[in-house]
């Protein structure tokens, strides 16, 4: 049993972290917004040159062949700085969709184009234009299309760091590059390994929005001292850190079950994203009530990752469906229930 | 990363279930909490050292087999797998033990530790006051140096077990000038010593579970200081350390609580409401969450890594956890939830559990003192 990351995994995240320390800042999101452009091309050639973009690409396709668990800590670290790239979830679906079957592998072959992947789960496609190509994970067929050729409907998302479109794909074969049936496996897998990454993203996201609140109350005075010594606030964030801290060894055996097969790895993600779910959501409401009414406003930066979590909760797997999914498997295991089937 | 047990931890694993399955007493002992009881939990003690197996991680001359916190976790999960006898000794095996072995002298281990674990020594704690409970440096209870003796005066408070044990370890102020956590020495003190008199309190559930401790002008030797006089602080919160982190509550017996939870909640499932369904789930995923998260905690000691104030976070959820579900577990129950009798469904079981899930957020620290811990310490928020 070793349950820790190994220095090769920190050392690529810390080197990541640094890239996005300086690259993705509140400002440079903001004139994304502005211009209409979250999508910063510049970024993603960057994201592309640090290797994140093909890392977990096996390594016959010109990847580094990273496993999800190291995944999972790159991802983490997109949502603290809430990357408006969809790189978390979506560069690393399509590469593991090419990973996994030759047949995708063949006609995915725009090298570090972005692919956008939906799926019932993010059925809204996102970056339509600055995508190449486009992967629908249908029940148990994907169909890969042309971008270009798909005339959808803009939707506005509450986070204008996500672009929208809606798009019917049923019954419609403009741009359809081909749809492979018999694929209800590996949709499965990608699902799975989507509701591990949207839980990372939400455990990236709380982290911030926590330290935010951290040295808000560290910095605003009322009643002559900081309002970070109000035992009040205090105990808020200190909540919101336990909920943080009891999400994390859940979300990376997650990843970990997926990585090895395990057969448990659905039920592991559910628990991973639920947890993660959660913990956003109290960090959220805690950070914004030590922030006053400044958290309230467009100007301050908290909002920006709040706002990311709200969309990050619902897709890739969201409560209820996740309650039931789990709820379902607890009432078919019971026997196996219990402390000695933790790691079975 | 590798998660899993290796080869020698399944067979430690089959080892352990076989042993308890051979030797966990047919009929539930009395609450350790009865004379009767405490005599009863004693004698399982050193039956569980027979076989090795009062405290897997310590050395093997003490009565250990050198093992490590995975196979401990490993051994705890089988222990409440196999509903075996709460330990009667858990203040000193748990939290006196692992001190002893980072402080004490030589002769100290020699003397206490085996005598530990073959539960000939029974121990408690002694750090509440009636002035001092959260605000533990207001420890006012005095161990003056005369000669080779400390003469101890003054009272402790809340010890729990202290009604019958043989040995308590505390805090006592050694230096008459001192304030505060300064001038505090940690000392081992037989609770059979002339002028100690112990007065039990009644719990929740009636009976004896912890007591006041009187020292009227005790003599103790000082080979029973443990550390360096005036250095009891320190010590004490290493002790304490121990106890919020994996020692005191692995997370075994919140998991065995939960699908407990779950089977009941199944078995009664068409009668009740969304709200309880949601409560019983959560419970599940909290207990997994903590048992993962130790898991992975014990891995990073494993690696080297020392846990200081992150302790603080487990007490806090491990202890709402247990509340929730016990509270839970009584609402399915609805009106046979008050009944402490041997009836269907495990009641008494679950109305004493809730009880004692009021006081978990109270010992070892309340969790407001915790969340004090967490903002200072861990979030760097102003005192
Ligand atoms: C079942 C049980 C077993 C115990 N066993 C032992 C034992 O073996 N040995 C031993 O020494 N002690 C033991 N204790 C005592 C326990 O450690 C104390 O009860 C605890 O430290 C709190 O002290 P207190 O009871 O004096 O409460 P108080 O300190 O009076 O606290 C009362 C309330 O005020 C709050 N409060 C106090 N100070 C602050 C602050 N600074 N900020 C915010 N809130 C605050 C507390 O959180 C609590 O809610 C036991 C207690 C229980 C319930």
């Amino acid at each position: 049993m070793n349950f820790t990351f190994s220095e090769d995994q920190e050392i690529f995240r810390d080197a990541f972290k640094r890239y996005l320390e300086s690259n993705v800042t509140p400002e440079k999101i903001r004139s994304g917004w502005e211009d209409n452009n979250p999508f910063n091309q510049a970024r993603w050639q960057e994201l592309e040159e640090l290797g994140i973009l093909q890392s977990n690409l096996d390594e016959k396709y010109g990847g580094l062949g990273l496993d999800l668990v190291t995944s999972c800590l790159l991802v983490e670290e997109m949502g603290y700085y809430a990357l408006p790239e969809p790189a978390a979830e979506q560069i690393f679906l399509s590469n593991l969709l090419i990973n996994k079957s030759a047949d995708i592998a063949k006609l995915i072959d725009d090298k570090n184009q972005f692919i956008s992947v939906t799926h019932s789960l993010s059925p809204n496609i996102l970056f339509l234009e600055n995508s190449s190509k486009l992967i629908n994970l249908g029940e148990d067929s994907i169909s890969i299309f042309f971008s270009k050729d798909i005339n959808g409907k803009k939707l506005k998302s509450s986070d204008p760091s996500r672009d929208l479109t809606n798009f019917i794909f049923e019954n419609s074969d403009s741009g359809l590059l081909q749809t492979l049936n018999d694929q209800k496996s590996l949709v499965n897998n990608v699902v799975t390994s989507g509701m591990v990454m949207s839980a990372a993203v939400l455990i990236g996201l709380s982290r911030k929005i926590l330290d935010l609140a951290t040295a808000y109350t560290l910095d605003r005075k009322q009643f002559g001292k900081p309002i970070g010594s109000f035992q009040a606030v205090k105990h808020m964030l200190a909540q919101a850190a336990i909920e943080i801290e009891f999400s994390k060894a859940t979300l990376y055996r997650a990843a970990y079950s997926l990585d090895n097969e395990n057969p448990l790895q659905k039920l592991h993600a559910a628990q991973a994203k639920l947890q993660a779910i959660d913990a956003c959501e109290m960090v959220s409401r805690n950070s914004m009530q030590a922030h006053g009414a400044m958290g309230y406003t467009w100007e301050m930066d908290l909002h920006i990752f709040i706002r990311r979590g709200w969309s990050y909760k619902q897709v890739w797997g969201n409560k209820s469906l996740l309650e039931n999914y789990i709820m379902n498997q607890l009432e078919k295991d019971l026997p196996k229930l219990g402390s000695t089937y933790t790691f079975l | 990363m590798k998660i899993g047990f290796s080869d020698s931890q399944k067979k430690f694993r089959e080892e352990i279930r076989e042993w308890l399955e051979k030797n966990v007493p047919k009929i539930p002992l009395n609450s350790f909490d009865t004379k009767e009881g405490f005599e009863e939990h004693r004698e399982w003690e050193k039956k569980l050292n027979s076989g090795n197996w009062s405290m897997v991680t310590w050395p093997e001359q003490y009565g250990g087999r050198g093992l490590n916190l995975i196979e401990w976790l490993i051994f705890e999960e089988e222990y409440y797998r196999a509903k075996a006898p709460a330990r009667v000794n858990q203040n000193g095996v748990f939290l006196l033990g692992p001190t002893l072995m980072e402080y004490g002298s030589d002769k100290q281990k020699e003397k206490f530790l085996s005598a530990m674990a073959t539960g000939e020594h029974i121990w408690s704690q002694g750090w509440s006051e009636p002035g001092a409970g959260s605000d533990m440096a207001a420890i006012r209870t005095t161990a003056f140096k005369k000669g080779d003796k400390y003469i101890i005066n003054g009272q402790k408070t809340w010890s729990s077990r202290a009604a019958f044990a043989d040995w308590t370890f505390g805090l006592f102020r050694s230096d008459p000038e001192s304030d505060r956590h300064r001038g505090l020495s940690f000392i081992l003190v037989p609770l059979d010593a002339e002028g100690v008199t112990v007065r039990p309190i009644p719990q929740l559930d009636g009976e004896p579970g912890f007591a006041e401790i009187y020292f009227d002008d005790v003599e103790v030797d000082v080979s029973n200081l443990l550390g360096g006089e005036g250095e009891g602080w320190s010590i004490a919160m290493a002790t304490a350390g121990f106890e919020r982190g994996l020692m005191l509550r692995s997370p075994a017996r919140f998991q065995e609580t939960a699908s407990k939870l779950l089977s009941l909640y199944f078995k009664n499932k068409d009668n009740l409401s969304g709200s309880i369904e949601s409560k019983v789930l959560q419970s599940w995923l909290r207990a997994e969450a903590y048992a993962l998260n130790i898991y992975q905690t014990a891995s990073k000691l494993m690696a080297g890594k020392k846990i200081g104030p992150e302790s603080s976070l487990g007490k806090v959820f491990w202890s709402d956890l247990d509340h929730q579900m016990h509270q839970t577990a009584l609402d399915i129950l609805g009106v046979s939830s008050e009944l402490e009798e041997v009836v269907a469904d495990d009641v008494a079981s679950w109305i004493k559990g809730y009880m004692f899930s009021y006081s978990g957020p109270i010992y070892a620290g309340t969790n407001e003192i915790q969340k004090n811990i967490i903002a200072e310490r861990l979030l760097g928020m102003p005192r």
